[in-house]
């Protein structure tokens, strides 16, 4: 197994967190609260919850790109020693490309019908890095096209002559048109075929080693995850749940959110095993309970809970869960025997 | 189970679609080839999940079934009875029996009708309980099977009022006001949640101990069929190429196309992280299909011969089928 190194350098260092969203005549929603995370160099981070928890408000509040009436109300985005939140609109153009890039949810509508793949992805390198030299550019383009895994013969044809993988494939290309060391990607795979998907995590894997990048892994899929990421955080209703190395999160997870969306999830290698539901739904943001926000689907949730919002506890180095039971010192789990996934720690 | 009667039997079914011609010189027809040769036998109260990717013609197969499509060639029995070319009121008494549930839960519901309605439309179609206390008895009854309690909360509500999950239940209660005795179940969950997922799933393999359904489940994810399949059936290009028991086309499967498909599955442990079998490019045309083993310009262990024979479906072990040179 791929490890990644404990003191890798920090890419992105993120503190405290907050968003709101303005309603007319409502309370502001809070739709993440106290958010915290560093991602290193090469590390894969996977961030994880239903619908609704707030991973993709996350990373539109990374990017900057909320709609009108989100704000972010507190908290740094330091990446490489900068704080995003400081920098000009301008500025933050150029951060987005070059440094920080997206590939969106949704390929198949992700780009645009009536331009060539290969005039999409030129215009983001003319774009960004003012290259005006025709032939640089096209050379440009094949090489992203063949990074990926796509002909250079194929440059010069419309999204609709691709499949579903290809252009995927081809948004991947785009995002990394100006070299950007973390690339965000929201539910990369969701709408593909198991095959499909099996060739795009690896080709983002080969990217990850190749490049060096690190990788913002956005999804449900906690098979996904298990494959891809090296740290996971676990969202729900815009709190972190849980914050861990991958191994934690499977293996010993403490929040009861975590475990219950563990055993929800279907598990080849337990066929017969009877998947058990949460019940209920992740809280409506103008609606949310006092106290813990897992509460009312907790099951064991006891009086604290209902009134007392639990802090970020850290459970053990680099192991955090927010949760009145994993209190410090109070639910210490023995170091885990040594196995292969040992040293990809966060 | 063998001795009984199956509930629906499929003898060679083939479903070829004409391809429009491209040049007015092109002497040859071309069909695409949807569904090329299936053959299998549902039981009563089985459930038999019918696995592949995109494009192999699992979707076909399901609307060829429900006589949506005419099949081209082969016959399809209902309790021992031909109905490959049923039309009429022969035709409307047999789909009562044999219901769907689509995909997609957001737009299979009529937004303009409340759901009490929704669920009673099919017994009005089907002029069923022309009584209406009799018809609403039968809509409570269908809505708490398929997990709405009480019933009497959600009869007056219209669908966007309810959560996906709650939507694909009541998509799940139109079919079980019939008292269909087939469910084809086309990715019922895919739309879904995970946390969902597992509440529909639950349902689904409930339905069968309750009410002794057969589930005919259509899916490209072999994860969640593993919780409630009693035979798998793996499809690719149109053709079957695997089937058998759950636990042994999971734990021993024959065929190096399922081989490859179990291998990607993701698994939610990391310490499981494995070789992967990742098969290079796509499905290839089912318009002009390669020569002998159709899968054999993919396979991880194709052999010469394998480019002229089309592999015979063979009984490898027992209840256990697939169409393999290699094997």
């Amino acid at each position: 197994m791929r490890t990644i190194k404990r003191d890798a350098p920090i890419l992105l260092e993120v503190n405290n967190l907050s968003t709101d969203f303005l309603v007319a005549g409502q309370e502001p929603a809070h739709a993440l609260v106290d958010i915290n995370f560093r991602l290193r160099e090469g590390e894969v981070l996977g961030i994880v919850g239903e619908s609704g928890c707030g991973k993709t408000t996350l990373m539109l509040s990374l990017m900057r790109l909320l709609p009108a009436n989100g704000r972010i109300t507190s908290g740094q985005i330091n990446f490489m020693n900068n704080d995003l939140l400081d920098l000009s609109e301008r500025e933050m153009g150029d951060v987005r490309w070059k440094n920080i890039a997206m590939i969106f949810q949704g390929a198949m509508n992700a780009l645009n019908p009536v331009h060539t793949v290969g005039r999409q992805i030129a215009e983001a390198i003319i774009q960004h890095n003012y290259i005006t030299d025709k032939k640089a550019v096209t050379d440009r383009v094949v090489e992203l096209l063949e990074l990926v895994g796509i002909g250079a013969e194929r440059k010069d044809q419309y999204p609709h002559q691709y499949s579903g993988g290809m252009r995927q494939r081809a948004m991947i290309a785009m995002a990394l048109a100006c070299n950007p060391q973390v690339v965000i990607a929201d539910e990369p795979t969701t709408a593909l075929d198991v095959m499909i998907q099996a060739q795009i995590l690896e080709l983002l894997g080969t990217l990850r080693d190749k490049l060096g990048l690190s990788i913002l892994f956005v999804t449900h899929d906690l098979g996904v995850v298990a494959e891809m990421c090296d740290t996971v955080l676990v969202m729900y209703g815009g709190v972190t749940a849980e914050y861990a190395n991958v191994d934690t999160i499977f293996n010993a997870p403490q929040h009861p959110y975590t475990q219950e969306l563990l055993r929800a999830f279907p598990d080849l290698t337990k066929p017969m095993e009877k998947l058990i539901s949460i019940p209920g739904y992740p809280p409506r943001l103008n609606a949310l309970p006092a106290g813990c926000r897992f509460a009312p689907r907790c099951p064991h949730a006891f009086g604290r809970c209902h009134v007392e919002a639990p802090p970020l506890h850290g459970v053990q180095d680099r192991h955090f869960a927010s949760c009145h039971l994993v209190e410090p010192e109070s639910n210490i789990s023995p170091e885990t025997p040594e196995f292969p996934g040992k040293s990809n720690e966060l | 189970m063998s001795e009984q009667q199956p509930i629906i039997e499929l003898k060679n079914l083939r479903k070829l679609f004409p391809v429009n011609k491209t040049s007015l010189w092109e002497q040859e027809e071309k069909f695409v080839h949807a569904v090329d040769d299936v053959s299998f036998v549902l039981h009563p109260g089985e459930v038999l999940a019918l696995v592949g990717e995109s494009g192999c013609g699992k979707s076909t197969l399901a609307l060829t079934l429900m006589n949506l499509e005419t099949p081209t060639e082969g016959q399809i029995f209902f309790e021992g009875r031909d109905v490959t070319h049923l039309s009429g009121k022969p035709l409307q008494e047999m789909r009562r029996h044999i219901q769907m549930v689509f995909q997609d839960p957001y737009e299979s519901l009529n937004p303009t009708m409340t759901i009490g309605d929704i669920v009673a439309e099919p017994l009005v179609v089907h002029r069923l309980e022309p009584n209406k206390q009799a018809r609403q008895d039968r809509v409570v009854r269908a809505l708490e099977d398929a997990g709405l309690k009480p019933a009497s909360n959600f009869m007056h509500r219209y669908p966007h009022e309810l959560s996906g999950g709650q939507r694909q239940r009541v998509v799940i209660a139109g079919a079980l006001v019939l008292e269909p005795k087939v469910l084809l179940a086309d990715e019922p969950v895919s739309m879904l949640d995970v946390s969902i997922r597992a509440e529909i799933l639950n349902l689904l393999a409930s339905l069968r101990e309750t009410r002794g359904i057969s589930v005919l489940f259509i899916t490209h994810d072999l994860g969640t069929v593993a919780y409630f399949a009693d035979r798998i059936a793996v499809m690719y290009l149109g053709r079957i190429v695997e089937m058998g028991g759950t636990l042994s086309v999971l734990e021993r499967p024959l065929h190096p196309y399922t081989k490859a498909l179990l291998s990607v599955m993701p698994v939610p442990n990391p310490r499981l992280r494995r070789e992967r079998i990742i098969l290079q490019g796509e499905t290839p045309n089912p318009i002009d299909l390669p020569s002998g083993c159709r899968f054999h310009p993919r396979c991880p262990i194709a052999q010469p011969h394998c480019q002229q024979t089309d592999p015979a479906w063979r009984e490898i072990e027992p209840a256990h089928w697939a169409a393999c040179l290699e094997v």
